[in-house]
């Protein structure tokens, strides 16, 4: 007996040291539905997964998934809040304030994006096991990504921190600091170019991933914006030197609740049932009805214009409904640039150069718009003379074909046309939006844009 | 558990019963037996419990107060007798073999009993050897508690736990606070152990239904309870190291005695509880009826300039039937029924005890739609396999049903828009469907067509061994399981107008959530006395692992209300899938020691490894030191016969809390897909110096017990630090992320508990009248000490945790923060709000006030709350009140919003609106000027809608009569009893919804989001009749 139990006492002593002494695995544990960071991007498949998650930031709430485009059409007198949100509140009031949850929202996810794409554009050309047609094509990618990001940000907030790699440190990203508006076109320029030769084994089939055409299309639209008209020309004449892009049989085709594809997009970010986008449920009676049409957006257009019934079913006491995103479920992919956008762009550019011929030729550019909505053209030297008539013309047919699409407000901005459409709401130094304040409080280099 | 782990506690368990087993055969028989007899009439007391300290023997006495107990170890034994009223008693003596020894006990009734047991986790001491602050509820005060959860039945029952019930909802979260919130991002529900276990508190739900979420705990039948100890200070909730920072529940089942032989076999016991009644809603909000919505609305719009021609255009706009009259409550208020009914049967040997029991428990909600039942089954078993090896198990099996319904936080829900809807719109449309007339979707159609079903099955218990290795010490060892799977099924209606359903044809949703968790430890007892010198000490280790999984789908659109699970859906607009692990492992020990009775110091530590932890701190020490000095006790307290006990107590400790979240320390890629593309994103940034919060707490406490134990009284002061709290450290956005996980807060709770238990009246016979009450009271001040700052020199950064809640140092968490309310500008009727300078200094008043004027303007945290319980008995007869209260606290009334916003919005008002607003003929009008256009002010959020939460409520009233023995007999019966009971009777408060303490925000919801309530569902009031009997 004694033996018994002076054997057993040790045992079970050896016992309760070791429950808690044998603990390396049981401490060791790792989640099953996320990877570390240390092998997340580490050869093909997973470069092209971080490739894929790198296009998952372009569906954000914050960004093509909502508020960048409706924000941004709230600001104008194109859209007036109909529901309950603040920040929708004062978006339509032109109240910008540096503590905007929304805004803070928008720059967050840019720089979320951002990271995503500097993140492959660092560690891949250090994968030796990948092909380089594929490391290319990867990078190429990232470089567009990198450039639309960065131009979302410089045209909204103007001078913008240049984040080019991850920061290796939080201390380290605490130190950013702006560049200049100049200093982030010529990053960007560069970024494009880069994706324009990386990419140049691509085809211009795909609708939702970059292509050379979309980096050709993004090279328009940004020459446009620094009044780079001759640029602007080249580039739109050589998207249509492609052929591969022609204006969809009718304006409807582009909005269907499938989001089908069309011969017109160069890029749509792709939505789904699960990874969906906002703009109906926000527009729609049957949504949440945040924002509605005001009656002057509804009023230019011609009832027999085909663009009227897509972009308005409803007029009640509490607003006019906006269908042109067309199910509450937001499943279908979203236009950032397509072909009408490009024409317009090459129609803006000739005029801003003024010459008759210059200017017949943006007249003709138009009526191409108007034709495919059933709409009679212009006569240049009979309905539209001067150089201002054209450009007016063309900035009206802009504002009617891209209805609600999120380029207005940029569009009133960049021409100058801010203060006359919004009127007493809209204050000079609100051209360029506030830098949240959260980010003043943890990157003490950075400063506020004037006026806030 | 790893497979390796399981051999090795198999081996070890059979190890143990195998080198114990021979000892068996050396038993000899030593007998104990003796009377029990109360020792002011004389008459025997039957029932009481007689024990062996330590070896879970033990019998219970017969009608003539008679008991026997064989096989007594041989040595040196203490002998207990409890019984609950009169104060326990025991009495150590020496067995030797072949002696019979006769042991009477002459019990007296007591206000406090001294020699209770109290468990501290690993171990139980006399309530005489506790040196920390341990409060202790019996079952006597959850009794027939009619109520789903054991942690709703705690409230107002221990000093120092406020219970906040959130809502009405049946078998809802509650939340639990013991001393105060310590914690920021973490969870703040204590830890709860049972039997030795340490249970599932979390919330397993994935549905989303506004306020209130589901707890865990409601998987334990309260009925099956014998006694729970709170562990409230550090000192005490040490030996729980990483989770005891919230305090720790230890419950403890109730388990089969030794019964009276019959024939050669022990008699089993039988026992009976059944009771069923009804519920109603305890209070209705009165509203605005139609005439009185469209005066207070015209008055609204006259005052914003509407001629009379306008107005009535305006309410023919609405569509206004003025012969409507629709009173939304009633439609969606019912009285509802509620049963539970529990048979146990228990009994045992020397050898072998046993307790089996199955109880059902059914209520409806008083809202329409609602309901909850638990089905429930425990075994508790007790086998003296050897002189010195017991085994005991103790297993418990549930199911519930609950059919939930959206109530609070959500504007689909049938409470929500039982206040909200206006009057004048109808529930049914002229074809018969439900109308959707009203500014939000109809409350009875979301009651009775949307169907939520969560059906829970869980099953925990352990099995544990104890072997006597020498005289003094035990070594003991246990596995247990906890095992939980959730289905969860919601519908949502498509004939509902308005919902977000019924613009998509349909949602069903499906969800499958289980939890699984092991446990192993062993642990050493030595025990032993040296002369003066009694030094108990236990050391041990516990391994831990859980795992926990789920799955999830959500489908949109369906062709038929009949054909509405998800896989009828259209499309999937959602989904879930995963797994995940969450692993403990934990070195303890405790040191008591005892100098002639007088002196008391217990000491413990337990070190924890925790999988949570980040790779830089992967273990916690715990440490904590108590001491007591026993006045009584003392040669010079010998003549003073005053005081039967006069305790003093001190301890310092340290806990930790690590319900951080998992994975949180690491540098992780998750999925991000862009179209039905698979991707990868980063998701968290890494920390690998994250770790637990930490607490340091000490308490001073003070016993007495005098007058014969006819009074006891216990205060406790205690002062509790926590720091290290985790809190999101904001990055520059630059970066991809705005925030990193780092323990950078800090939080303080001070308080003081008493409670005094008072013999006020005592019986001089049985059967004569007998008074006794107890009074608890508890005071906690919370303070928030430290937020992060990028600029150490400089405060925190203060930041909302809930809609009207702020966290800001100097503050307790939560307090209020928005406008101050002072009052109407008599010149127009506008409200008038403090307008302050950047410093946050008064300068004025305003009409139009901007963010910078939100001020702290009060606390959702009582100054007091506590419990009084009064219990008078008499020839059988048993009447008990027991009355709750909380002092102090605030309520922001966020129905308000809507319901007192002076016409802006159309939904209904409450009726108290009408009391004295401005107008220009009442231009003293202590209410702003109603506004249609919403131009007075009167809709911000401010002051104007924080109410006094102070109440008392009547919570319960049971009248019980025990039928004479010779009347139970004739249904065979030992004892029988009948009782009608009312709970919440009453509720004095100045709060003007349904009651005080609902928050909408549920029990899981961020811990700084507090007293908010935003149509919470009602309280019922519940009147019971039940019947108990044993045989």
């Amino acid at each position: 007996m004694t033996m018994t139990r002076s054997r057993m006492a040790p045992a079970l002593l050896f016992l309760a040291v070791s429950l808690g002494a044998c603990d390396g695995d049981l401490l060791d544990v790792k989640p099953v539905d996320e990877i570390s960071e240390d092998i997340a991007i580490v050869d093909a498949r997973s470069a092209q997964a971080a490739l894929v998650g790198a296009y998952s930031a372009l569906q954000g709430g914050s960004y093509y998934g909502g508020a960048y485009v409706m924000w941004s059409e709230t600001l104008t007198d194109n859209v007036e809040h109909t529901g309950t949100f603040d920040s929708y509140a004062d978006a339509d009031l032109v109240f910008l304030r540096p503590d905007m949850g929304g805004i803070t929202g928008m720059w967050t996810v840019l720089y979320d994006g951002i990271n995503r794409v500097n993140l492959l554009i660092q560690k891949v050309p250090a994968i030796t096991s990948i092909d380089a047609a594929d490391a290319d094509a990867i990078l190429g990618q990232a470089y567009a990504l990198r450039a639309l990001h960065y131009f979302n940000l410089v045209r909204a907030w103007g001078d913008v921190p240049l984040v080019l790699a991850p920061p290796a440190t939080l201390d380290e990203a605490a130190l950013v600091s702006r560049s200049t508006t100049a200093q982030v076109y010529t990053q960007i320029a560069s970024d494009l170019g880069q994706a324009a030769s990386l990419l140049s084994g691509l085809d211009n089939s795909s609708r939702t991933f970059v292509t050379p055409g979309f980096v050709t299309a993004l090279q328009a639209r940004i020459a446009l914006y620094q009044g780079d008209w001759a640029g602007a020309v080249a580039r739109a004449r050589a998207l249509q030197a492609t052929g591969e892009y022609s204006l969809a049989g009718s304006y409807g085709q582009l909005f269907t609740a499938g989001g089908d594809p069309t011969s017109e997009d160069i890029f749509r970010v792709a939505f789904t049932a699960t990874d969906y986008n906002n703009l109906g449920y926000y527009y729609q009676y049957d949504g949440r009805f945040e924002i509605g049409a005001t009656q002057e957006a509804y009023d230019l257009f011609d009832p027999a214009d085909d663009r009227f019934a897509v972009n308005f079913n409803g007029v009640r006491s509490d607003g006019i409904q906006v269908v042109k995103f067309p199910t509450t479920i937001g499943g279908e992919d979203l236009h950032v640039i397509r072909y009408a956008d490009v024409l317009l762009i090459l129609a803006e550019a000739l005029a801003e150069q003024d010459g008759a011929a210059n200017l017949s030729e943006a007249v003709d550019q138009i009526n191409a718009i108007r034709a495919r909505s059933g709409m009679a053209g212009y006569v240049y030297g009979v309905d539209l003379t001067t150089q201002q008539e054209v450009l007016d013309a063309v900035f009206l047919e802009r504002r009617m074909e891209l209805a609600f699409e999120g380029e207005y407000w940029f569009d009133l901005v960049r021409t100058g046309r801010a203060a006359t459409a919004i009127g007493a709401n809209f204050d000079a130094h609100e051209a360029l939006w506030p830098i949240p304040v959260s980010e003043l409080d943890v990157a003490p280099n950075l400063t506020q844009n004037p006026g806030y | 558990m790893d497979m390796k782990h399981l051999r090795l506690w198999s081996l070890a368990i059979g190890l143990v019963l195998l080198t114990g087993a021979p000892q068996a055969l050396a038993a000899q028989a030593r007998v104990i037996r003796g009377t029990v007899t109360d020792a002011q009439t004389g008459d025997p007391v039957s029932g009481a419990q007689i024990s062996i300290r330590d070896t879970g023997m033990g019998t219970i006495t017969n009608a003539q107060g008679r008991y026997e107990l064989t096989n007594v170890p041989e040595g040196r034994i203490e002998l207990r007798v409890t019984y609950l009223g009169y104060s326990t008693q025991s009495r150590t003596l020496t067995v030797t073999a072949g002696e019979a020894q006769v042991v009477d006990f002459q019990m007296a009734v007591t206000a406090i009993e001294l020699e209770e047991l109290v468990a501290t986790g690993y171990a139980q001491q006399t309530r005489r050897e506790v040196s920390s602050a341990i409060t202790t509820v019996s079952s006597v005060d959850l009794e027939n508690p009619v109520i789903a959860s054991l942690d709703a039945a705690l409230l107002g029952k221990a000093p120092g736990v406020q219970v906040i019930q959130n809502a009405g909802n049946p078998g809802n979260g509650i939340t639990v606070r013991v001393r105060g919130s310590s914690s920021i991002s973490a969870s703040n529900q204590p830890l709860y152990v049972v039997d030795g276990m340490p249970i599932f508190r979390e919330d397993f739900s994935q549905l989303s239904l506004g306020g209130q979420d589901l707890s865990a705990i409601t998987g334990l039948n309260p009925d099956e309870i014998a006694s729970i100890s709170v562990l409230k200070d550090a000192a005490a909730a040490a030996i729980y190291g990483s989770r005891g920072s919230n305090g720790v529940i230890l419950i403890t089942t109730k388990r089969g005695a030794i019964t009276a032989e019959q024939g050669g076999v022990s008699r089993p016991r039988f026992e009976i509880n059944t009771s069923f009644g009804q519920q109603e809603p305890s209070r209705v909000i009165q509203m605005l009826n139609t005439q009185e919505w469209m005066d207070y609305f015209a008055d609204a719009m006259r005052t914003d300039n509407y001629t009379e021609q306008e107005i009535q255009d305006e309410f023919d706009w609405l569509g206004i039937d003025p012969s409507i009259d629709t009173d939304w409550q009633d439609e969606v208020f019912r009285k509802a029924g509620i049963s539970n009914t529990q048979l146990t049967v228990s009994g045992g040997s020397s050898r072998f005890k046993y307790l089996m029991s199955g109880s059902f428990f059914d209520q409806e909600g008083v809202v329409l739609g609602s309901s909850y039942d638990r089905a429930s089954g425990r075994v508790n078993l007790d086998f003296q396999a050897t002189d010195r090896i017991s085994v005991a198990a103790s297993l418990a099996l549930s199911q519930e049903e609950n059919n939930r319904i959206e109530s609070d936080n959500s504007i689909e829900s049938a409470v929500t828009n039982a206040i909200a809807n206006e009057p004048w719109a109808p529930v049914f449309a002229d074809d018969g469907t439900y109308a959707g007339a009203a500014s939000y979707a109809n409350p009875v159609g979301i009651a009775m067509l949307n169907e939520v079903e969560a059906r829970t099955i869980r099953s925990f218990g352990n099995v544990s061994a104890t072997v006597v290795t020498l005289p003094w010490l035990r070594l003991n060892g246990r596995v247990g399981f906890d095992v939980l799977n959730l289905r969860e099924y919601e519908y949502q209606s498509s004939e509902v107008p308005l919902t977000y359903s019924s613009g998509v044809d349909g949602v069903a949703q499906i969800g499958n959530a289980q939890g699984r968790r092991y446990m192993m430890e062993a642990y050493l007892t030595a025990d032993r006395i040296f002369g003066d010198h009694e030094v108990s000490v236990t050391a041990g280790s516990s391994q831990e692992t859980e795992d926990r999984e789920r799955s999830f789908v959500r489908g949109e659109g369906y062709t038929s209300p009949d054909l509405h699970w998800p896989a009828n859906a259209a499309r999937v607009t959602d989904y879930d899938g995963t797994a995940w692990e969450h692993n403990l492992t934990s070195f303890f020990g405790r040191a008591n020691y005892t100098y002639a009775g007088r002196y008391v110091v217990n000491g413990s530590v337990r070190r924890d490894g925790s999988s949570r932890f980040g790779t830089d701190n992967k273990y916690g020490v715990f440490p904590a030191v108590s001491l007591a000095w026993v006045v009584t006790n003392e040669s010079f307290m010998s003549d003073f016969d005053l005081f039967t006990d006069l305790r003093i107590r001190g301890s310092w400790g340290k806990t930790g809390n690590e319900a951080i979240g998992d994975f949180r320390y690491l540098g992780l890629f998750s999925t991000a897909n862009y179209g039905e593309i698979p991707g990868t994103a980063p998701s968290n940034l890494p920390n690998p110096g994250l770790k637990w919060e930490t607490t340091k707490e000490w308490n001073l406490g003070f016993d007495a017990s005098f007058l014969q134990d006819r009074v006891g009284f216990v205060a406790e002061i205690y002062g509790k630090e926590t720091y290290d709290l985790l809190l999101n450290r904001p990055v520059t956005a630059t970066s991809g992320f705005t925030s990193v996980l780092a323990n950078v807060g800090g939080m303080e709770n001070r308080g003081w508990e008493l409670s005094l238990s008072t013999v006020n009246f005592k019986a001089a016979q049985t059967g004569g009248f007998e008074w006794t009450s107890n009074f608890s009271i508890t005071h906690n001040v919370n303070e928030v000490t430290k937020l992060y700052s990028s600029d150490p020199t400089q405060p925190g950064e203060p930041f909302m945790g809930g809609w009207y809640n702020r966290v800001e140092e100097g503050q307790p968490i939560g307090a209020f923060y928005m406008y101050r309310y002072v009052g109407v500008d008599p010149a127009n009727g506008n409200a008038l709000y403090a307008d302050l300078d950047a410093d946050g200094n008064q300068i004025g008043e305003t009409t139009d006030p901007s963010s910078e004027d939100r001020m702290i303007v009060g606390s959702p945290h009582p100054d007091y709350f506590g419990g009084f319980r009064n219990t008078v008995r008499m020839s059988g007869f048993e009447l008990t009140a027991f009355l709750e209260f909380s002092r102090g606290a605030e309520v922001m009334n966020a129905m308000r919003e809507f319901s007192d916003d002076g016409g802006y919005f159309y939904d209904n008002k409450f009726r108290d609106v009408l009391d004295d607003y401005w107008t220009p003929d009442n231009p003293t009008g202590t209410k702003p000027r109603p506004s249609y256009w919403g131009s007075t002010g009167a809709r911000y959020t401010s002051s104007r809608w924080l109410e006094d939460g102070s109440y008392y409520r009547l919570a319960d009233v049971t009248l019980g009569y025990n039928l004479p023995s010779e009347v139970a007999a004739r249904i065979g019966a030992a004892d029988a009893r009948i009782y009608v009971s009312g709970k919440n009777l009453k509720t004095w408060t100045d709060y003007s919804g349904y009651a005080p303490d609902l928050n909408s925000f549920g029990s899981s919801a961020g811990s700084a989001a507090l007293g908010t309530d935003f149509y919470a569902y009602p309280l019922a009031r519940t009147f019971t009749v039940g019947f108990k009997a044993t045989w």
